[in-house]
């Protein structure tokens, strides 16, 4: 309590521990879909986790809800560990950890009435009381009207609406921790700025704080305060927004950041392009040795192949899981 | 550059649904250079790529589809021709990539097999052997590595990426003039995006091949077009030359989209503009301007009189908007919506709509 108030500032709220998620994939063989991930996440912050479709960053938030419960290591939520709790005592932990997915549509049952589906958290936690009141609060709060959605079913509204709709059903019971699961990426883009800026006021006007996972960078960068970049189940790069992304450290990072298609026009595109070199994500049934991502990467060396980095400080504040990082010197060069 | 490769000339294309008509194109006139390469953006149910199927052919009129307007590719009306003799122009001369290559490619015929086809088709090569060479070099063209292994396997024992790169490589087969892309990298990640993005450039360059590239995306085609137009209700709204349409829009829902789309750089937790409401429901679009319902500067005329396409200076950039962005009437428009706090369509007009 007596703690000073940098380390007040920085409470964590959420804590993953090597982490590590397998599914079977038949044939004897496992799909390593997280391997070995540590994490925390601060009080108040938005955390953003990106990667390409494989990556296991969507594997990662499911895990973080335990559905299903990871293979091991540890996620901590409020000093408890998620893990170890009994069916029961996560249930009871549950109002507090909400999720929001990708399709809006298919998250909402297509049979209920909007205000049933939003008010349901509270009936099934025997506040079924409240509903008349903090029903209409939570959907006016995420922009739509309560009269006119009160006698009105999913298929009637759009996408966005739809998304709002999974918000506001996340935020009746008033959570600490939301995570959103490529909350945008079924959107419009006309539709994605409101549901973004939606994002934005809900953290502030409720105190939230959210896992933001997300393949599109450019929204990423702009709603989280640290990144985490996955790749092939693991994290190769930890670090605050922009420093990240405006010198990546780690070559995947690099290659991420210079393949966003961008609205400003591009200066040294051709340097950029030699990064990107060829190839693909290897499956995650069968990961490289060593560095996951030295079969793409321009800088990888024997070292790579036969030891695995680990996390480290590469530079002051700066966390990679590289041998070989690209460090401020070299990345103005670029 | 030389003359107009392709044209169409106010393309309609209407389809009867059991819920009432979608006027899904309404009187798209565009043209084709050739060697350029030309954007066209818009939303889903914009029609852009029913637009893209029309101009190929691959829509035409029937039962239950009203098309009208004609399409010319050098010298020859494509919309005059049967099935038949179009058959003559695809793939030889006019060549489609879609967006999804998985279910572009058949997944029983292996990949030289596919290739081969229209090469065969068009008696572009005269034995079997010849296509297979050339099947193989086309696979090397477009950077896929083991090509004489790849001709012998299936479309399932690919990647996306390298599904798409054979899609581009049966679409380049036969040295087409004109090559359209329908959203070519949307179903694909970000670094294979951006590789297949390259990839389009390079063969754009090296063969002098026209390009239409249609995308959700204006990030995508900042960089890699020479001209943009803009899709809103099946109609174009704006078309400019890239470096104009960026500098200068005129249109508010061009602006509204670059705004929209979070930035790269400078610093993060941007408010971004918002556009309100929902693409229009093409069964019942909007009369007037199409875009009115969510336009925070509508006023009255907006709402029964809709714009026709007008000159922004010079006759390469065009628009439809009564009230253009950047000029007295603009300003004064904002300005009254702003105070009255809605538009004219009684959409409510707040900071975040009108941040420039």
């Amino acid at each position: 309590m007596a703690a000073p108030e940098a380390e007040a500032e920085c409470e964590v709220v959420l804590r993953l521990d090597d982490l590590v998620v397998e599914f079977p994939a038949g044939g004897g063989r496992t799909v390593h879909a997280v391997s070995g991930i540590s994490l925390e996440v601060r009080r108040g912050e938005t955390l953003g986790l990106v990667g390409e479709s494989g990556c296991g960053k969507s594997t990662t938030g499911r895990a973080i809800m335990q559905l299903p419960r990871p293979t091991s290591g540890s996620v901590t939520f409020e000093g408890r560990d998620l893990t170890t709790l009994s069916a029961a005592e996560l249930r009871a932990l549950r109002p507090k950890l909400q999720m929001i997915f990708q399709d809006p549509i298919s998250s909402l049952n297509p049979r209920r009435r909007i205000p049933d589906i939003v008010g349901d958290p509270l009936l099934v936690w025997g506040r079924g009381s409240e509903r008349a009141k903090l029903v209409p609060e939570v959907l006016t709060a995420v922009g739509l009207d309560p009269e006119q959605v009160a006698d009105r079913r999913p298929h009637q509204f759009s996408g966005g609406q739809c998304q709002r709709v999974s918000i506001a059903r996340a935020l009746v019971l008033d959570p600490e921790v939301l995570i959103c699961d490529e909350p945008v990426s079924a959107l419009d883009v006309s539709v994605q700025a409101q549901i973004l800026n939606l994002l934005e006021d809900m953290k502030r006007r409720y105190g939230l704080t959210l896992v933001f996972i997300a393949h599109d960078l450019g929204v990423v960068r702009n709603i989280s305060d640290r990144v985490a970049v996955m790749y092939l189940g693991k994290i190769c790069e930890l670090g605050p927004t922009e420093a990240l992304f405006d010198h990546p450290v780690h070559p995947y990072t690099r290659l991420l950041v210079s393949s966003i298609p961008s609205m400003e026009t591009v200066t040294g595109a051709d340097i950029a392009r030699a990064d990107r070199g060829r190839g693909e994500m290897p499956s995650p049934v069968n990961p490289p040795s060593g560095c996951r991502f030295r079969t793409r990467c321009p800088l990888a060396t024997e070292r790579c192949a036969a030891e695995e980095p680990l996390m480290r400080e590469v530079a002051p504040g700066r966390i990679a899981a590289c041998h070989h990082p690209v460090l401020a010197t070299a990345a103005e060069g670029v | 550059m030389s003359g107009e490769l392709l044209t169409a000339d106010d393309v309609h294309v209407r389809f009867r649904t059991r819920g009432g008509v979608v006027h899904a194109v309404e009187g798209v006139s565009l043209a084709v250079k050739a060697g350029e390469v030309l954007a066209v953006v818009g939303e889903s149910g914009s029609g852009k790529t029913v637009l893209t199927r029309r101009l190929m052919g691959l829509v035409a009129g029937g039962r239950d589809t009203e098309v009208s307007g004609t399409v010319t590719y050098d010298g020859t009306r494509l919309t005059d021709l049967s099935g038949k003799a179009l058959s003559a122009f695809w793939g030889a001369e006019i060549a489609l990539i879609l967006q999804d290559p998985m279910t572009s490619l058949n997944p029983v015929k292996r990949i030289g097999v596919q290739l081969t086809e229209s090469l065969l088709l068009h008696k572009m090569v005269a034995t079997k052997q010849e296509a297979r060479d050339r099947a193989v070099a086309l696979l090397r063209d477009v950077g896929l590595s083991e090509p004489d292994r790849r001709v012998r396997q299936y479309p399932h024992e690919l990647s996306g990426g390298m599904r798409q790169r054979v899609t581009i490589a049966i679409a380049l087969s036969c040295s087409p003039r004109l090559l359209l892309a329908d959203e070519p990298t949307t179903a694909l990640d970000v670094t294979v995006q951006a590789q297949i993005l390259d990839l389009l450039a390079d063969l754009h360059r090296s063969s002098d091949m026209a390009m239409l590239l249609v995308t959700h995306d204006l990030r995508v085609v900042r960089s890699r077009s020479d001209r943009i137009a803009v899709m809103y209700a099946g109609k174009i709204v704006e078309t400019a030359p890239t470096a104009a349409l960026f500098a200068e829009p005129r249109m508010p829902y061009t602006e509204a989209l670059m705004n929209a789309v979070p930035p790269v750089s400078g610093p993060n937790h941007v408010r971004l503009q918002v556009i309100p409401g929902r693409p229009p429901d093409l069964l019942n679009p909007p009369t007037g301007c199409k875009f009115s319902p969510r336009c925070p500067y509508a006023q009255d005329r907006c709402l029964t009189e809709d714009p026709p396409l007008r000159d922004a200076g010079s006759p390469v950039h065009q628009y439809r908007c009564w009230y253009p962005l950047g000029t007295p009437a603009w300003a004064e428009a904002k300005a009254r919506n702003v105070e009255r706090g809605a538009s004219a369509a009684g959409t409510p007009v707040t900071e975040e709509m009108v941040l420039t």
